[in-house]
């Protein structure tokens, strides 16, 4: 079987299941060990359970590695799409997806200080736009109605309460028998 | 048995729970028939409201998505050439043809009757056989939970995936992420980092949702397409269906019990299921049949496999807290979110909503022919979604569903972390179903298995006291040994029939 070029990235997340094991070692070795529960009988011991999974990990990598030495690099799904190619330039489609995760990491820092409705609107409305949704007045009446869709469902028939934020803004849906 | 179906009419019979199974199974046929998404998705992204619902109410709806999703993928398959679930990559080999052929009615029609009959057919025998599996399992200990528990672990990584080493320690990976926070044992905070936010453990939803609903996404935004409108006919479905369907009675039953049996079979999946079915329908049927140019029998024989494997697959789940598929896990999760242990208790002390479940299964699968024949319009128009609108939509309703269950920004970090943990996971071949086996089976094994330490006089010599539980995990050796062999050996051990 001929080597995948991402040999590198297969490597790399081998490399952080290994750095996991590591970890839990690390863990069992100071704070476990500090709260004298890495040791003792079965009611005391927390570490034992965890520490056995951490070698089966360990076991299972080295396969994993002895299977990637001999050349067999399975065939991810970034391989499969390689030869599936989509009309889109592939660097269009990844600067499009970079802006998506953006944006969601735009709207976890938003939500709270600025309240559900206002984040919600602002930020699907515009992942619609970069996923080029056109014309505009369309992806931002969706993003108001999925907005105000949202909302309904959670708010007024589940009871969550959503970030009001600094308008402190909460739909009435008492006025409807909520 | 009918004492557990009585007493569970009693919680079935009110109009939310009607209404949300209904609601469930038309959410089910759309996440379905939408190319990516799928039932495991579909109950992820409503399993947060489920939270909010009294327990056969939240499970009902669940199981109705289950159920609605795994008949959904006809439609695009039929349709589209496209299976909207793995579950209808078979379907599309007669489907599809029947719909070049200006049959697309008949052959939806024909799909949504045989998942229902399908599905009704796995509900019996899941309400037959699932409270004896119960009833012999309560006389089980904390060895043989240990055993029961590391068999439903191992058997999803072995079948799940092409690589079975990768999705062992996938499962591994989920048990550590189940170990995060406070050990109920000792007491003794793990894998915390002094961070309060982790002392009560990473939420279930948060990881699920991170995993399969952000990653898609992003695996969606890859494919391209995203401004392309399906050129989808009109089509109109009759009830005149379940006739021809009925037509193929020996298919029908025959394919039900296969779906049924590999559904109960953990890992075994529907995908399996349906090929066999279809294969076996083959075999049998007579050459003027025509299979693979659009023959009813080959439509009949997949999807009422794929669908009675819904049945089959609650029955380890619900009698032995063994999940039969990755979304059983994530039913199972929700069971414990509603406060209930599933496995031989669940039966004990909460028989009233096992019976309500089990009816509003079989309820489902009523609501899965009725709607599912009369909606079909909306379904075909739902394919007609652009990406570009339906990527942000299932965003939005995950960070919203995971913020739902604790009110926390925190689950949202961490939703968006395993959300690139399940991308990176997914583009090197790692499977993620057996990380949600892991966490929902992690801290069973662990509890059972330090139970089972602290009962034995000598260690792990309690495993080889123990009969049952000693066959078990006897029989887990071999499996696990088999897989680990190197494919050369294995062809020297079995000859292949060409051989």
């Amino acid at each position: 079987m001929d080597r995948k070029p991402n040999a590198l990235g297969h490597w790399l997340v081998l490399g952080a299941m290994f750095g996991i094991v590591a970890l839990v070692f690390q863990q069992i070795a100071t704070s476990l060990t500090d709260q004298r529960a890495a040791s003792g009988d079965a009611l005391s011991n927390a570490a034992l359970f965890p520490r056995w999974v951490a070698i089966t990990i360990a076991g299972l990598g080295l396969i994993v590695a002895g299977q990637m030495l001999m050349g067999r690099y399975p065939k991810g799904e970034s391989a499969a799409e390689a030869e599936d190619c989509p009309p889109e330039p592939r660097s269009r489609l990844r600067l499009q997806e970079i802006a998506i995760a953006g944006l969601t990491l735009i709207y976890l820092l938003m939500l709270e200080p600025v309240g559900f409705h206002l984040t919600t609107f602002l930020v699907i409305g515009a992942m619609f736009l970069v996923l080029d949704a056109r014309p505009v007045w369309r992806a931002v009446a969706a993003s108001a109605a999925l907005t105000l869709a949202a909302s309904f469902v959670f708010e007024g028939l589940l009871k969550v309460i959503l970030p009001v934020g600094f308008l402190g803004f909460t739909p009435p849906y008492h006025l409807l028998g909520l | 048995m009918f004492d557990l179906l009585i007493s569970g009419a009693g919680l079935i019979a009110s109009p939310l729970v009607i209404i949300l199974v209904a609601l469930g199974c038309t959410g089910g046929l759309l996440v379905g028939a939408l190319p990516g998404l799928g039932p495991l998705m579909g109950i992820i992204l409503l399993l947060p409201a489920a939270f909010y619902l009294p327990p056969v109410a939240g499970m009902g709806m669940l199981i109705a998505i289950y159920v609605g999703g795994s008949c959904g993928g006809a439609i695009s398959a039929i349709l589209l050439r496209i299976p909207g679930t793995p579950l209808a990559a078979a379907t599309l080999l007669d489907g599809y043809p029947m719909a070049k052929a200006g049959r697309a009615g008949d052959a939806i029609g024909v799909a949504i009757a045989a998942s229902a009959i399908g599905g009704m057919f796995g509900g019996i025998i899941l309400i037959l056989f699932a409270p004896m599996l119960a009833q012999i399992a309560v006389n089980f200990g904390p060895p043989e939970y240990f055993a029961l528990a590391v068999t439903g672990l191992m058997s999803i990584a072995v079948v799940s995936s092409e690589s079975t080493v990768k999705g062992l320690m996938t499962g591994c990976l989920g048990i550590l992420i189940a170990a995060v926070g406070t050990d109920t044992m000792s007491n003794a905070m793990r894998f915390t980092f002094d961070n309060h936010n982790l002392f009560g453990g990473i939420h279930i939803v948060a990881v699920v949702v991170g995993l399969f609903a952000l990653s898609e996404a992003a695996f969606q935004i890859e494919e391209g397409k995203l401004d392309a409108r399906p050129d989808v006919l009109n089509v109109k479905v009759s009830f005149r269906s379940l006739f021809l369907t009925l037509r193929h009675r020996w298919n029908l039953l025959r394919s039900s019990t296969i779906g049924t049996f590999f559904g109960a079979l953990p890992g075994a999946s529907g995908i399996i299921a349906s090929f066999t079915a279809y294969a076996i329908a083959k075999a049998q049927a007579r050459p003027e049949e025509n299979y693979g140019k659009g023959a009813v029998g080959g439509v009949v024989a997949t999807e009422s496999a794929n669908n009675a494997c819904c049945g089959g697959a609650l029955i380890p789940t619900l009698a032995l807290a063994i999940p039969g598929d990755a979304a059983c896990a994530v039913l199972m999760g929700a069971l414990l979110l509603l406060g209930l242990q599933p496995g031989p208790q669940l039966f004990t002390f909460s028989g009233d909503i096992v019976g309500g479940v089990f009816l509003a299964y079989l309820l489902a699968n009523v609501f899965l022919f009725v709607l599912g024949i009369l909606l079909t319009p909306v379904f075909v128009s739902v394919l007609k979604l652009r990406k570009q609108y339906l990527v942000p939509s299932v965003l939005l309703l995950s960070m919203i569903g995971v913020y739902a269950i604790q009110s926390s920004v925190y689950d949202l970090w961490f939703a968006f972390i395993f959300g690139i943990v399940g991308y990176v996971l997914r583009k090197f071949d790692y499977p993620l179903s057996p990380i949600v086996i892991g966490i929902i089976l992690g801290p069973i094994a662990e509890g059972n298995l330090r139970r089972s330490l602290l009962l034995s006089q000598d260690g792990l010599s309690i495993f080889a006291e123990r009969p049952i539980a000693l066959t078990i995990l006897a029989i887990d050796l071999l499996v696990i040994l088999w897989v680990l062999l190197p494919r050369r050996v294995k062809g020297r051990l079995v000859p292949s029939r060409a051989g």
